[in-house]
């Protein structure tokens, strides 16, 4: 895991908290401990403990939490790992009772951990289910931010826009407001937040509120480490998320879908001769898992490229290992022999890594050279060029009778509503009824939630569309998307140049208010801020409500500029694509007739 | 020395008692103890002194005695004017909180400034027999009592907080009343009576229920023993007997150590213990100290006293002054014992030449090199147990001398909070505030012991200056004492202050720093009934968590949930929420809710999840007539019956056009027109054809060659014809119905274009089908559908006609395993780039 602590700020000390959280809990209960993980939970906290640290804290057994009776073993504790929802806790308390139905219970102790708050619904809930009392303890586990490489942490919630817009539910904004509370407390007071949206002065409001309920003088004593604190609230860009990325890892993610830096692949393409590369493990012949981040040196220089530019990429870094391994022939003396050698498990490294990412790469332009994404990615370039948006779409039309992917129909409408700043009513009435004509009457609740969502204006004044991209060697930022400059990004880039006061006029036109707050920092922290002036400023960018690969690969490429006012480090209340993002969204309704 | 050790008394060869006044008493010819019953508060407390109905004494008023309570320097604090039954015993709890038993068993609990705190009973039994005696005693877990009733049994409660009632078992014998008793509770936390009755002793221990005779050897003639007393550290007993013969022996009365015959008048007035090496027989105005080897000696005082035995000592309590006997403390007697050679010593000796300037110093301190150590920790602790800041001051600086010739070698915390410790003890021994501890009471007390005992006194500033002079921590320290400070200020300041002012105040007084607890001075509040003064106090309060269940607790429900959506912690919001619910009438309930969207939004969650309410009931409550529709439509999912699925649909209709949602509305009637005609096809096909979308019946009717129906259909929905078109030139090829697609193709020009002709020909490998339309595919689009249909010759024939060299690019690219289309490819690109060339070939 050294990998994470490569950045500006070392994001390590926020996995070694978790860690820590995590063995002062599970050392409070004594003895052989089984734990119970809901599902949606192994993948998070697998990015900060792995099971071989599990083991040395006694536990021995792990399983997936699930309804029914739970498998027996001989432990002493039974450990609850859930997030607090109401179905989990119906889970838990079926085996509770099936526990207690067998006579297990008596030599046994029961032990609830909420990720990453106790919830006193669940609770509740736990009480009318009458094994409230059956539990020995009931805990918590405050790990809001997992880290997922040196310059992204993540709260890896997956709900947040639809609970903030769709159901105006603003329950999580307390939790994130927590989660930036624990990163102040590990990197110092944010000196400055900012930020654009509708929910951006709550969650400074709320930090406030609870930097004043511990104490300003229990501040962390450290000087702060960033200077800014960015929020940025997905309202204010939902044209992003749903444009198609078209950089290595948004391609990956797009296709294959990556979860806490994982990718599951067909397996076929990776046999015996081709593995390698980072942690492959093979789930069996059909799947294969492969880890991605940054400790890869070869997909830490990839994952940011346009798709283009990966190819030239990966024969340039071929034809460079291969002239390491002609060096052979040159070492003539002995010392240059054994230098050579010493070179070669790196080398080995780099070839497998090379023959993992041939791999991938090839899996993924099988897709991207296909007429059907071909023929997409034109329908939604032409409509961010705002062709012919005012009229239902033949392109459109003509997928919902082939009765494409309903996401993939419903990300170009989005696209077309948001440059069109919304789409006429005749227009929308019909891609409605063609939808619900061809996918089913089960989608409406799906619509409606879509319709839900704030169509954003888009202004061509905004210089988001370019139109001569370099993909090989961009100059902009646009190149992530070929012709498209994410919003939310130029946003970010603006505020350090030429800054927000000077582009008031079109800030207006985004929704939602404008936040600048500067918070208080006593004065001999203060003064260390004023010393390292020298070093570039470090800013976390935290997007509310989700952000995609393509994004933070923008926000990279900003800073890596040598011009760069500022660092960018990433914080997300998850990652999304265009597909995930709109399944949140979407609401299934199955049939139970009989 | 010799003025230091002038008032020492030797008891025996090696011990040292000595006696010092502690505050000439500012009650000087205004009291005279004869006539009073003394009762003195342990650890420097104060004292309560009352008429003594037993000593026949003028009459001055009638009826009603008065309780007087005086600090330990005869400052008089309060008077309880007493208007309850008869008292037969007052008495301190180790809280310094007085108890006035009275003869029904009833107890009255008073704090020093003699206000009324609580009261308890001591049982049935002890109320309709009545009580003859009281004692109380320090027990592990506070106060204890034990009263004797008239038919002579005793009671305890361990704890007069908790008072659990319980009985010894009785006295065997003849029913007479004791002649004396004590209570002792040891370090086995078991309470027990030693009782006396004439001459045979008996010990009680209720927990056992057990009665043990004990019989000491006294061998002077007795009728009965008139007094006992326990030692502090419960091993020792002493005895008086009517004869006036102090006998002293072990607890369990097996070992005799002495027997002293006193020579006394009787009836004396006490036998106590001072500390556990010596027992006092007061006499009124005489003290006889006497060793259990016997040894004694006599002390006269100047007036008639009272004694209070306190851990390391013997307060005494004289109508002039206020007194106390202790044995010296070894480290003193070590250092100030005439011709002492100690370490201690020589250092002080060492120190006082040093002040003069003397060489001596020198000789002195090279007297005491080897053992120097141990001579700054001795002049060190009897710093602490000396009384006059001087000597303290003297005692010090011999330490501080020594300790420079040790280096680093003495733990200098030890000299710091010596320091410390004793300018804190001199500030509260100052004859105002009048706690006079001594070094060993105040380690009993600690340091929260102490703050609790000044904040008792209501001697906040004192407090607070010992709290920031011990740095001591947020949770015990200032803001404690604020705390308490604002509670008493509402206790005293209600009648004269308003709420408003008051809380202003308070306030004023203790900021708005997070570290002070508000929510336990509004708790303070609400039990002196001051509801609207806890609520302002309320405001103050930022830590939502504390503050929100007292707002319940006062009936606030609205503020309670301004402040949980303040935090935005969700978890305090339901809490306020299932407390709403519960008090609030569902009309009142939305009312309160509706100003908050975020509140409005969890309750909605709170219903869909775990059934708090009815989401109907929000929706219908706000007019939402479009969250109703859609409420209806997922309800409709759930039916397991057509019927009502489609009468909830049918609601959804109606709820939609209220929406003025007209689409939403039409598609559920189109839905609604398509259940049935499903339902009918599926009794008709005998296949399962509900639920699917209405493109796919068309499909299934298509598939079916089902003509009529279909165009049914097609006119029902009104489906537009590009779609219709898409759908039978899918469907056709689905079902490999080639001919009937030629015919469709010739119908009319095609509104979809022809590329999805040939795109479904190629769908299912029919590449000769596809031949047919290929012709007919938009000209921009020829021939990347010659490729998709593998017929490269034809592209590129097509490309070289337009002079299309990109495309022929793009079709070479596309076929480059074929190596013959390859090349020909190659010399339709060599032909375009010099054509005169080729024609010239030619």
């Amino acid at each position: 895991m050294a990998h994470l602590s490569a950045g500006k700020v070392n994001f390590s000390t926020l996995r070694e908290l978790a860690r820590k959280d995590l063995v002062s809990l599970l050392e409070k209960f004594n003895g052989t401990k089984a734990i119970f993980w809901d599902e949606e939970l192994t993948g998070p906290i697998g990015l900060v403990a792995e099971y071989s640290f599990l083991k040395e804290l006694d536990v021995v057994k792990m399983f997936q939490l699930k309804r029914g009776r739970i498998p027996s073993v001989a432990v002493k504790n039974i450990l609850f790992i859930t997030r607090p929802q109401i179905e989990l806790m119906d889970c838990i308390a079926d085996n509770l009772h099936c526990e207690e139905n067998q006579g297990h219970s008596a030599n046994k102790e029961y032990q609830l951990i909420f990720v990453s708050r106790r919830c006193a619904v669940c609770e509740q809930r736990l009480k009318d289910k009458g094994v409230y009392g059956t539990l020995t303890s009931i805990d918590e586990l405050p790990v809001d931010f997992y880290p997922l490489d040196s310059d992204v942490i993540s709260m890896e919630l997956d709900s947040v826009f639809k609970d903030l817009y769709v159901d105006n539910d603003t329950s999580s904004l307390h939790q994130i407001a927590r989660g930036l509370m624990t990163v102040q407390s590990l990197y110092g007071i944010f000196p400055n937040i900012v930020g654009k949206g509708r929910h951006v002065r709550n969650i400074f409001e709320l930090m406030t509120r609870m930097r004043r309920d511990i104490g300003v003088d229990c501040d962390p004593p450290m000087s702060p480490l960033f200077d800014t604190l960015m929020i940025i609230d997905r309202t204010v860009d939902l044209v992003t998320p749903v444009v198609t990325q078209l950089t290595y890892e948004g391609l990956i993610d797009e296709f294959y879908g990556i979860k806490h830096n994982t990718v599951k692949l067909p397996g076929e393409k990776f046999q015996a001769g081709a593995s390698g590369g980072q942690s492959p493990r093979s789930d069996d012949n059909t799947v294969k898992s492969i880890v991605l981040n940054s400790a890869e040196e070869l997909y830490a220089d990839l994952r940011d490229k346009n798709f283009s530019a990966v190819g030239t990429t990966l024969s340039r870094k071929a034809k460079a290992i291969s002239a390491q391994y002609e060096e052979r022939h040159e070492a003539k003396t002995v010392s240059e022999l054994k230098q050579f050698v010493a070179k070669l498990p790196q080398m080995q490294a780099t070839k497998q890594s090379l023959a993992l990412h041939t791999s991938i790469a090839e899996l993924v332009k099988e897709i991207t050279i296909s007429d059907a994404f071909q023929e997409a990615l034109q329908v939604e370039q032409d409509l961010l060029n705002g062709i012919d948006t005012d009229k239902v779409c033949p392109y459109i039309e003509d997928f919902i009778c082939k009765q494409e992917p309903l996401t993939k129909v419903l990300r170009l409408i989005c696209l077309q509503s948001a440059s069109n700043s919304g789409l006429k009513p005749r227009v929308l009435e019909h891609y409605k009824r063609e939808i619900v004509h061809a996918y089913g009457f089960q989608h409406m609740i799906t619509l409606h939630n879509l319709e839900a969502r704030p169509f954003t204006v888009i202004r061509r004044a905004l210089n988001l569309t370019v139109d001569d991209v370099n993909e090989i060697t961009p100059t902009d930022i646009s190149y992530v998307h070929s012709i498209y400059a994410p919003l939310s990004v130029r946003l970010v880039q603006w505020a350090a140049k030429p800054g927000w006061k000077q582009i008031s006029d079109v800030l207006n036109l985004i929704p939602g208010p404008l936040v600048q707050e500067t918070q208080p920092i006593s004065m001999d922290l203060r003064s260390y801020i004023h010393s390292s002036i020298e070093e570039t400023k470090v800013t976390l960018v935290f997007f509310l409500g989700g952000c995609t690969y393509a994004e933070i690969s923008a926000l990279r490429f900003l800073s890596k500029r040598d011009d760069a006012p500022t660092d960018y480090l990433i914080a997300t209340t998850n990652i999304t694509n265009g597909e995930n993002f709109l399944n949140c969204l979407s609401e299934t309704l199955n049939n139970s007739l009989v | 020395m010799a003025l230091l050790t002038a008032d020492w008394n030797p008891l025996g060869r090696e011990a040292y008692y000595r006696k010092f006044e502690v505050y000439s008493m500012g009650w000087i010819d205004q009291v005279n103890l004869q006539d009073l019953k003394v009762t003195v508060a342990p650890s420097g407390g104060p004292i309560a002194v009352v008429r003594d109905d037993t000593k026949l004494t003028p009459v001055q008023t009638s009826g009603k005695p008065i309780i007087f309570i005086f600090s330990p320097s005869g400052e008089l604090k309060s008077t309880i004017k007493w208007s309850g039954g008869k008292i037969v015993e007052i008495d301190w709890s180790s809280s310094e909180e007085l108890l006035c038993i009275q003869d029904d068993g009833s107890v009255s609990v008073y704090d020093i400034f003699g206000n009324y705190q609580n009261s308890f009973q001591m049982g049935q039994e002890a109320r309709e027999m009545k009580i003859i005696d009281a004692r109380t005693f320090p027990s592990s877990t506070g106060t204890g009592l034990v009263v004797l009733t008239t038919n002579f049994r005793f009671f305890v409660v361990n704890n007069i907080k908790d008072p659990r009632i319980r009985r010894f078992p009785d006295i065997p014998g003849v029913n007479i009343a004791p002649s004396c008793w004590a209570a002792i509770h040891g370090d086995d936390r078991q309470t027990r009576v030693i009782v006396a009755k004439e001459k045979d002793i008996y010990l009680l221990d209720y927990s056992e229920q057990h009665v043990a005779q004990k019989t000491p050897e006294i061998s002077h003639h007795h009728l009965s023993i008139i007094a006992m007393a326990v030692s502090p550290c419960c091993k020792l007993v002493a005895l008086l007997t009517d004869a006036g013969v102090i006998w002293i022996g072990s607890f369990d009365f097996r070992r005799k150590f002495c027997e002293h015959d006193a020579q006394c008048m009787l009836p004396a007035v006490q036998l106590v213990w001072c500390g556990s090496g010596a027992v006092v027989l007061n006499l009124g105005s005489v003290l006889l100290v006497l060793s259990p080897n016997r040894d004694n000696f006599t002390l006269i005082l100047d007036s008639t006293s009272h004694v209070c035995p306190e851990v390391d000592g013997l307060r005494i309590i004289t109508n002039s002054s206020h007194e106390f006997l202790q044995k010296v403390p070894l480290p003193n007697q070590e250092i100030f014992r005439i011709g002492s050679m100690s370490p201690g010593a020589i250092l002080v000796e060492a120190s006082r030449e040093f002040q003069k300037r003397s060489h001596r110093a020198e000789e002195y301190i090279r007297l005491v090199k080897n053992q120097l150590e141990q001579a700054v920790i001795q002049c060190i602790q009897a710093a602490g147990n000396e009384w006059q800041p001087s000597v303290q001051k003297m005692l010090l600086r011999a330490a501080q001398l020594g300790k420079s010739f040790l280096f680093d070698k003495v733990d200098s915390e030890l000299f710091v909070g010596m320091c410390q410790t004793l300018r804190i003890l001199n500030a509260v021994r100052n004859y105002k505030i009048a706690l006079p501890l001594t070094f060993q009471q105040y380690e009993q007390l600690g340091k929260t012991g102490l703050l609790n005992r000044l904040i008792l006194r209501r001697q906040y500033s004192i407090a607070i200056q010992i709290c920031q002079y011990l740095q001591m921590s947020e949770a015990d320290g200032i803001p404690r004492v604020l705390t308490e400070w604002a509670c008493y200020k509402i206790k005293h300041g209600l009648g004269k202050l308003d709420a408003e002012q008051l809380a202003s105040e308070i306030s004023a007084k203790l900021g708005t720093g997070s570290k002070v607890s508000y929510s336990s001075i509004a708790l303070k509040a609400i039990e002196c009934k001051q509801e609207k003064l806890a609520i302002r106090l309320l405001d103050f309060e930022h830590r939502a968590s504390e503050q929100i269940p007292l707002l319940l607790k006062l009936g606030q429900e609205p503020q309670a949930l301004a402040k949980a959506v303040e935090s935005g912690d969700p978890n305090l919001i339901y809490y306020v929420l299932v407390v709403m619910k519960e008090t609030y009438s569902a009309d009142k309930f939305y009312m309160t809710i509706r100003h908050y969207p975020s509140v409005n939004a969890l309750y909605a969650k709170l219903c869909r999840t775990i059934q708090m309410g009815s989401l109907e009931q929000i929706y219908e409550q706000e007019d939402n007539f479009n969250a109703q529709a859609i409420l209806s439509v997922k309800d409709s999912y759930r039916a397991q019956k057509l019927e009502n699925r489609s009468a909830m649909l049918t609601t959804a209709v109606k709820q939609y056009r209220q929406a003025k949602a007209e689409i939403a509305a039409s598609l559920t009637e189109d839905q609604l027109k398509l259940l049935k005609t499903q339902s009918g096809y599926e009794s008709k096909f005998g296949c399962p054809v509900i639920d699917v979308s209405l493109n796919d019946t068309l499909k299934l009717l298509m598939r079916r060659r089902d003509i009529k129906e279909t165009e049914e259909m097609v006119k029902k929905f009104k489906v537009p014809e590009r779609r219709l078109w898409w759908l039978k030139v899918t469907t056709f090829a689905e079902i490999g119905d080639w001919a009937e697609l030629e015919k469709l193709s010739r119908l009319k020009k095609s509104p979809i274009g022809y590329e999805p002709f040939v795109d479904v020909c190629l769908q299912y490998n029919n590449v000769t089908e596809a031949q047919r339309y290929l012709p007919k595919v938009e000209e921009h689009l020829s021939i990347k559908y010659y490729v998709k249909a593998k017929l490269y010759t034809e592209a590129a024939q097509i490309a070289f006609q337009r002079r299309d060299t990109e495309a022929l690019h793009y079709v070479q690219s596309r076929c480059s395993s074929n190596r013959d289309a390859v090349d020909m490819i190659n010399s339709l690109i060599a032909k375009l780039a010099n054509p005169s060339e080729s024609q010239n070939k030619r």
